[in-house]
């Protein structure tokens, strides 16, 4: 099933969008310590506002953590190969975030499809916060 | 300022994946994916137990302490560090109860000249084998130490 799903892919086409809830404080501090990542940058508004931002700031790896969530939406965990992000503006408490995935590259050779494509993630005036490429492989 | 002289260093470290970390760190991102929770579903996609999720080793060097201690040796200061790239390469599964063994590195350490003055990137890489001495990840951090 996913062979025709690959197969009938063209480059350009977007496979994913998936807008995430607005970031609550409360999620930034379930994150920090989920992720053992405790700069007050992301729970505390006045050490962020010290820092020179209007109030505390997401971590990277969150948004990062949405990049990869939108990819295996779409395809299975175990034909992640790659995923590569560069991370671009500072996300805020209250920004909902819109990842988007586009195919840049198909190749199909004997039994594996394999795919690139470009990940995205903006916020909802689409400025981008993070973005870089994925590389799927299905085997066939 | 990063040490320059620390390029080549490695640290080691080695941790157990614990099912509750894995369901904080999905919790806390809000991925509903049910291999990350449910032994049954992640057996139905063919793994043999719960799944960690893509960005899952990063608190592996973070809850050790790890990368904390690498900044420290690095001497850069934790108040002046922008993450600004992530990558993960995957090479086999990482679930539940499996035991991971890091090497972290210190890549390359080179300074630039940015619109806010002089910056150090500071590139950090990380394999993980499994108890079976699998590889199964590769990570690379790429910092900023803004001067």
């Amino acid at each position: 099933m996913l062979k025709s799903v690959v197969k009938n892919l063209t480059i350009g086409d977007e496979v994913v969008r998936l807008t995430k809830p607005p970031i609550s404080k409360e999620q930034l501090v379930r994150y920090s310590g989920a992720s053992g990542d405790f700069n007050p940058l992301h729970t505390d508004d006045e050490t962020a506002r010290k820092a020179g931002f209007d109030g505390v700031i997401a971590h990277g790896m969150l948004i990062m953590g949405f990049l990869a969530e939108a990819v295996t939406a779409w395809m299975p965990h175990r034909f992640l190969k790659k995923i590569n992000v560069r991370f671009k503006a500072v996300t805020r408490a209250g920004d909902s975030i819109t990842v988007i995935v586009t195919v840049m590259e198909i190749q199909i050779v004997n039994h594996l499809g394999r795919m690139v494509c470009s990940i995205q993630a903006v916020d909802q005036n689409m400025q981008v916060k993070a973005s870089g490429t994925v590389e799927v492989h299905v085997p066939f | 300022m990063a040490d320059r002289g620390m390029i080549g260093k490695t640290f080691e470290f080695t941790w157990l994946i614990e099912r509750g970390k894995i369901s904080e760190l999905v919790g806390a991102i809000g991925d509903p994916n049910p291999i990350y929770r449910d032994t049954a579903s992640a057996r139905q996609e063919g793994y043999s137990n719960i799944v960690a999720p893509p960005t899952f080793s990063t608190v592996a060097v973070l809850w050790t302490g790890v990368l904390f201690k690498a900044f420290e040796e690095l001497k850069i200061p934790l108040n002046r560090i922008l993450h600004a790239e992530q990558s993960y390469e995957y090479f086999d599964p990482i679930m539940a109860e499996d035991t991971l063994r890091g090497v972290l590195e210190v890549k390359s350490i080179t300074e630039r000249q940015g619109k806010a003055g002089s910056m150090h990137y500071v590139m950090l890489e990380t394999v993980y084998n499994n108890q079976y001495d699998h590889k199964v990840l590769k990570e690379n951090m790429l910092i900023v130490e803004r001067m």
